[in-house]
């Protein structure tokens, strides 16, 4: 077995009266690596989570931290320390004393423990805050007393459950980014649950996305963004292009497909595929270049009509009518070119076509 | 008036005689009695409706609706048949080292739970399964977790407990009536033989110090929850 895997769910099955939530799940989390579990509500994504924290338990399977199976063990002896989405700060406490709760409870003394949750309350930008009480604080403050409180007890893994949800956009992004520096610098495992893609595609090391009570696909966040195994997943996970097409020929690491007028060599997938077989093709808006109508292009060319724009401040976002169907094409900076309108040619780097075999 | 006036509404001629009379010797005794077996008879009620209420609110084991069931109970008993069965229960003699006193606080809290325990539970339903879930989290077993964070949050349902249930044994007749010895005399039981006995004056005097314990513990009660309402609003 290898040592890395930190956290290990093997087999995992949990039903709420006849609904199966999480349905034959396995994964491994690297020791120190930032894995996310992404999935819309209702995925199973929590409550595997749960299951991880023991306040589930499943109803098969196996669920191991470093090396031991945890699934007799009580919540509070697993050495894992949970986050939440309302934050759960305890309202008759100040912030020191939240903090200091997990310290107490370990009987860890007066000194060490004054100068441990002084330490940490600095490390999440909380330095002069600790006497005020929960409901004093803002939202995006209370829950880094919430992190606070978790990570001061040094837990083996930390879950998070949603814990960005409740805040703006703006401080959402900013605890993003928060959260992924102090993961780095502590080395330490987190188990992060999300429904949010670009949160998972941002902050994770590894990603399961998951549908209906399974694990649909695992693995880098790129790995998942540019080659999903099904349609569902290169949906749940951005804007893209989904195309029907119809494999004409197979060759050694490649494969021609025929879509519309047009075809086109691209490079195989993993999944088997039959010449004659009816697949998606899988395009990210930002795989495209876009010029008026007449430049030069170069691998796919595709000339079509702008249907409707969008500026969305970094992009701008056009829909192309190419022969009777609409594709979304992303124009990086677009102060940077001239807004374009009416006929217009597409090219497409065959390398960035995915084929989804369904 | 007729506590304070020699003979109502004949002699209105105003004396202290009736209340010296309710507070001397063994007379007092009945309204130390009330106040003694109340007291503590509300705070093992509140306590435990607290505790009961938690473990089936938050537990995860088979029963729970059973016993949410036998909480409320006692509720849909009148006080006498309540009495008559601890009465008939307890009137055994391996049973005789019960203390009497004992027997009546016994009948108080159980006839009591269920007034606690809503408390309770209406309580633990505005308080987010997280916040417990959070202590385990943290590596409080759930015992401790309950006593470090629900138990402090929930003061205000113990408070609710702990005066209903006072009130409700101060005040209650049918429950002693037949659970009472010479000694442990109530005052309720006190008044209803003075009644008995046509001593008007010191029947209301009676009963004028039996709700007057009522209303101060009242008194405290809302006194301490406008404390906590200022406490509140400076924290904000």
């Amino acid at each position: 077995m290898p040592e890395t895997a930190h956290v290990r769910v093997s087999h995992v099955t949990k039903r709420f009266g006849g609904v199966t939530a999480v349905n034959d799940v396995s994964f491994e989390v690297p020791k120190g690596s930032f894995a996310t579990l992404l999935g819309p509500s209702g995925c199973g994504k929590t409550t595997t989570l749960r299951m991880i924290a023991g306040f589930y338990d499943p109803d098969l399977g196996d669920i191991e931290i470093a090396g031991h199976r945890v699934n007799n063990l009580p919540v509070h002896r697993r050495g894992t320390a949970m986050v939440f989405q309302d934050y759960a700060l305890f309202p008759h406490m100040t912030v020191r004393d939240n903090v200091a709760y997990g310290l107490k409870v370990a009987h860890v003394s007066g000194a060490d423990r004054t100068k441990r949750v002084d330490e940490t309350l600095a490390f999440v930008g909380l330095g002069g805050l600790g006497d005020r009480w929960p409901n004093q604080l803002s939202g995006g403050q209370q829950q880094r007393v919430a992190v606070a409180r978790a990570l001061v007890i040094q837990p083996q893994v930390l879950l998070l459950d949603e814990p960005l949800s409740n805040l703006d956009a703006k401080l959402r992004e900013q605890l993003r980014v928060e959260m992924r520096i102090l993961q780095r610098r502590l080395g330490m495992t987190f188990v992060y649950v999300t429904h949010d893609q670009e949160e998972a595609l941002s902050l994770s090391d590894w990603i399961a996305v998951m549908n209906a009570g399974k694990v649909e696909q695992a693995g880098a966040p790129w790995e998942i963004y540019y080659h999903p195994r099904t349609a569902f997943l290169a949906d749940f996970v951005g804007a893209v292009n989904l195309v029907p097409a119809k494999v004409t020929d197979l060759a050694d690491g490649t494969a021609t497909v025929s879509f519309g007028r047009h075809r086109a060599e691209v490079r195989r997938p993993e999944a088997t595929l039959n010449t004659g077989q009816d697949v998606q093709l899988c395009v990210r808006p930002e795989s495209f270049t876009i010029a008026p109508e007449g430049a030069a292009t170069s691998g796919i060319s595709l000339p079509g009509t702008i249907v409707r724009r969008a500026f969305l401040g970094d992009t701008m976002r056009y829909w192309v009518k190419v022969d009777d169907r609409e594709w979304i094409v992303d124009q990086p900076d677009p102060g940077g070119s001239a807004t374009l309108d009416g006929p217009v040619s597409l090219s497409l780097r065959p390398d960035r076509v995915h084929v989804i075999a369904e | 008036m007729s506590a304070l006036t020699l003979r109502f509404p004949n002699n209105l001629q105003v004396t202290a005689e009736h209340f010296q009379y309710v507070l001397s010797g063994t007379n007092g005794d009945a309204l130390r009695n009330t106040l003694v077996f109340s007291g503590v008879a509300a705070a093992f009620s509140a306590v435990f409706a607290l505790f009961a209420g938690w473990l089936v609110q938050r537990g995860r084991w088979p029963g729970r609706g059973a016993l949410d069931l036998l909480l409320i109970l006692p509720a849909a008993i009148p006080g006498i048949f309540f009495g008559l069965g601890y009465l008939v229960a307890f009137n055994q003699k391996w049973l005789d080292f019960v203390d009497r006193g004992w027997l009546i606080i016994i009948a108080f809290v159980f006839w009591n739970i269920p007034v606690g325990y809503q408390a309770a539970v209406a309580g633990l339903r505005q308080i987010d399964r997280s916040i417990d879930e959070a202590a385990t989290s943290l590596g409080a077993s759930s015992l401790r977790g309950f006593r470090d964070v629900i138990l402090p949050m929930l003061g205000g349902s113990l408070r609710v407990g702990f005066v209903t249930t006072f009130v409700r044994a101060v005040t209650t007749l049918s429950l002693v009536i037949f659970l009472f010895t010479p000694p442990t005399t109530v005052a309720t039981i006190r008044i209803y033989q003075l009644v008995g006995d046509l001593n008007w004056g010191a029947a209301t005097a009676y009963t004028v110090s039996d709700i007057g314990m009522a209303i101060i513990a009242l008194l405290i009660f809302a006194l301490l929850a406008r404390g906590r309402i200022s406490l509140g609003a400076a924290r904000a």
